[in-house]
């Protein structure tokens, strides 16, 4: 059916064009008026180079350019400038050399202004469209009218029906496709002048590309891509063109990247070889390992013997940790109490001695007073005791010696460990006291800059809690969207750019929530550090303080021992005891002569002497022994004993 | 009910985004300065820290020979 009404509509159209070739006058009947106003045409044209011409006079020059092809035209061929006979098989259409062609062709070709020429167009394309808008329409009728006629000739029985309804649906077909046609031109007819009214396109050149109607007539494409976004149509580009929506307006996301704080550092590793040895743990027995800390201490551990490795195995696990630095104190302790034992030692050797040597002098006085009355058998036993005696003495002092030897190298090796230990530990002292105080400084900035970073990310969440209410804001607006009297195409592509940057925004705040996230990461390892750093600070600080702490006993001790003697004391003493000693007591001075002087009668009468007038120091004691008749003894022996006894009273009581 | 108008919308997203852009870069600028500083003291700590852990160990190490030293000479 469509095909038959189309070829009925061909066959008018054909009519129509053959009318009109007809209708149109014979341009060579009224030649004479005609080719004088194209003359009249062309003088103006060319004359007034500033104007362009009007579309009328582009038809007639064009007409007359036209027929003069096909020899019916104006312009007619001048007989003596017939193409010549020789071009064989060419285009047989005459030489267009007539002056007025010539002149007319040049002022077609001439540009025109632009805004003449869109508004040239436009007025054509309103003639058209008047023309065509009536066509439709008309074929509409048409073909009703045609259809009509077909359907009452079939008398109008039921197979007419499915025809009926076929020639329905091509009438609806046909009316909303003209609906849709007429608002798409009256769209870009709108738009064009706008075009040219905000650019302002007078007297400007006419631009290479001209405005192509077509382009805006064909469908928006839709993207087949995946989740980029879709092309832009040629439509939306006008769009963004006419509403200033440009690619100026994209704007870049930030996305600036934060600091992360430095991780801790591993502990500093400062062996370059394993300076550890095994060895078992007096808690419980196991192996464990024991830093030596330099290949030379790990040679002389080796060598020590079991005694002495237990000795300090049992060192290093009462002082680990920051206790550590205090065993070289807790070794002097030792090496004291040891040097003690072998004071006490030593003077219970002298006592020994001077009591056998006692046991001798009273022989040899009783040898003497009675020696002659003495049978042989006594004299022998006495002899034999006296041998006996002088063997022990000698046996005695040896063990004096020995134990003497003991005490001056125990004392030679305290020294210098002493000095050792206070060498290192002064330096260690003066290195943390050059370094705390920086220290302490930088922790404090420390303390101060997370401050700051708290603070820095409160403020933050509150100028992001803003932002989110202004989307929101953005949301409700747009969801009003539809309210808007704009064309659905318009509105679809403000939606669409408004969805666009949503999208941005809302990427945006995603950055933000991660950077508080990092920032809140940030926090906690400053803490954690901050922590630390608290610690070692604390272990330093402690250090110094233990130092400072040993140096302080030290000098306590260096006083009492210029203002008493040196007085070897026992670790565990009592109170009782530690206050006699360090008094100066006569009562006790002459307890301790008398009962080193039981055997040799240099005995002293404790009453008399503590009767006497006044202070009884060492000095006025001495001198009260030495003027003391001691019984028995030439005065070479009395010189003797009683400087050994001082001498060794001296050393019990510790008054040098 | 007020027209709305598309344009003021776009406007105002886009000022929105420029909003959040400008604050992210100001955010990081200023946390990343406290950021540099603090990393900065905490370079200069564990400096400091080292060179003391330096010298506690070569205080130790001196301390522990001294001994090992006092021990073996008390064998002989």
């Amino acid at each position: 059916m469509r095909e038959r009404i189309k070829q009925e509509f061909d066959d008018e159209d054909d009519d129509l064009i053959g009318s009109s070739e007809s209708g149109e006058p014979s341009i060579s009947g009224s030649e004479t008026d005609e080719k004088v106003h194209l003359r009249d045409i062309l003088n103006s044209a060319e004359n007034n180079s500033s104007q362009g011409l009007s579309q009328d006079e582009v038809d007639l020059l064009l007409a007359a350019v036209t027929n003069a092809d096909s020899g019916a035209g104006l312009l007619e061929i001048s007989p003596e400038l017939e193409r010549p006979a020789d071009i064989s098989g060419a285009d047989k259409k005459p030489l267009f050399i007539n002056p007025l062609r010539e002149r007319a062709e040049r002022l077609l070709l001439r540009p025109r202004s632009s805004n003449q020429e869109i508004r040239e167009l436009l007025d054509s394309l309103d003639q058209e469209a008047q023309a065509k808008a009536t066509e439709a329409p008309d074929l509409i009728e048409s073909s009703e009218n045609f259809a009509n006629k077909q359907l009452t000739a079939l008398g109008g029985g039921a197979e007419v029906e499915p025809i009926k309804m076929e020639l329905q649906e091509a009438r609806n077909e046909l009316l909303g496709t003209t609906s849709d046609a007429q608002d798409e031109f009256d769209r870009v007819a709108q738009e064009a002048a706008n075009h040219v009214a905000k650019n302002n396109l007078e007297d400007e050149p006419v631009p290479s590309v001209v405005l192509d109607l077509d382009k805006f007539v064909a469908e928006e494409k839709v993207p087949a891509k995946g989740d980029s976004e879709p092309a832009e149509s040629e439509a939306y580009k006008l769009f963004k063109e006419l509403h200033g929506i440009d690619e100026v307006d994209e704007q870049p996301i930030a996305n600036p990247e934060i600091i992360p704080i430095d991780p801790e550092m591993s502990d500093l590793d400062l062996g370059g070889f394993d300076t550890s040895k095994e060895v078992e743990s007096p808690v419980d027995g196991t192996k464990v390992e024991i830093p030596l800390r330099s290949q030379k201490n790990v040679g002389i551990f080796n060598r020590l013997g079991t005694e002495a490795k237990r000795i300090y195995t049992d060192l290093t696990f009462k002082s680990q940790g920051r206790r550590e630095i205090n065993r070289g104190q807790k070794m002097l302790e030792k090496s004291e109490d040891k040097a003690y034992a072998l004071n006490k030692d030593l003077a219970k050797s002298d006592d020994k001695i001077e009591e056998l040597k006692d046991k001798l002098t009273n022989i040899d006085e009783m040898l003497g007073k009675f020696g002659e009355g003495l049978k042989i058998k006594e004299k022998r036993a006495i002899y034999k005791s006296r041998q006996d005696l002088d063997k022990k003495i000698k046996s005695e002092e040896k063990t004096k010696e020995s134990l003497a030897l003991k005490l001056e190298i125990e004392e030679t090796n305290k020294v210098k460990l002493q000095e050792g230990i206070e060498s290192a530990m002064g330096r260690l002292d003066l290195a943390i006291n050059e370094r705390i105080k920086p220290y302490k400084e930088e922790v404090a900035k420390l303390e101060i800059n997370r401050g700051s970073l708290v603070e820095e990310k409160e403020n933050f969440e509150a100028i992001v809690g803003d932002f989110e209410s202004r989307l929101a804001g953005l949301r409700d607006q747009m969801a009003n969207l539809d309210e808007v009297n704009l064309p659905v195409k318009a509105k679809k592509s403000f939606q669409a750019v408004l969805n666009r940057k949503i999208k941005d925004i809302e990427s945006a705040l995603k950055i933000s929530q991660k950077n508080i996230s990092k920032l809140e990461d940030n926090i906690v390892r400053v803490n954690g550090r901050l922590n630390k750093e608290d610690a070692r600070l604390g272990k330093w600080e402690g250090i110094r303080g233990d130092l400072k702490e040993t140096a302080q006993k030290k000098e306590e001790k260096a006083r009492e021992e210029i203002s008493r003697g040196f007085v070897p004391r026992e670790r565990a003493e009592s109170a009782e005891e530690i206050e006699d000693v360090r008094e100066f007591s006569a009562g006790d001075y002459l307890d301790k002569w008398n009962s080193i002087s039981k055997n040799d009668s240099m005995l002293l009468d404790k009453k008399l002497i503590m009767a006497s007038k006044g202070e009884l120091t060492l000095k006025k004691l001495e001198g009260i022994i030495k003027t003391t008749r001691f019984r028995g003894l030439s005065e070479r022996q009395l010189k003797k004993k009683i400087k050994e006894k001082t001498d060794l009273l001296r050393a019990h009581f510790g008054i040098h | 009910m007020t027209q709305v108008d598309p344009k003021n919308i776009i406007d105002q997203a886009d000022d929105l985004l420029k909003d959040i852009n400008q604050a992210n870069l100001k955010f990081i600028d200023k946390t990343n300065q406290i950021n540099t500083a603090i990393n900065q003291s905490f370079q200069a700590v564990n400096q400091l820290n080292k060179e003391l852990e330096k010298e506690e160990f070569d205080a130790l190490e001196e301390m522990d020979g001294q001994i090992l030293e006092y021990l073996e000479e008390n064998e002989k």
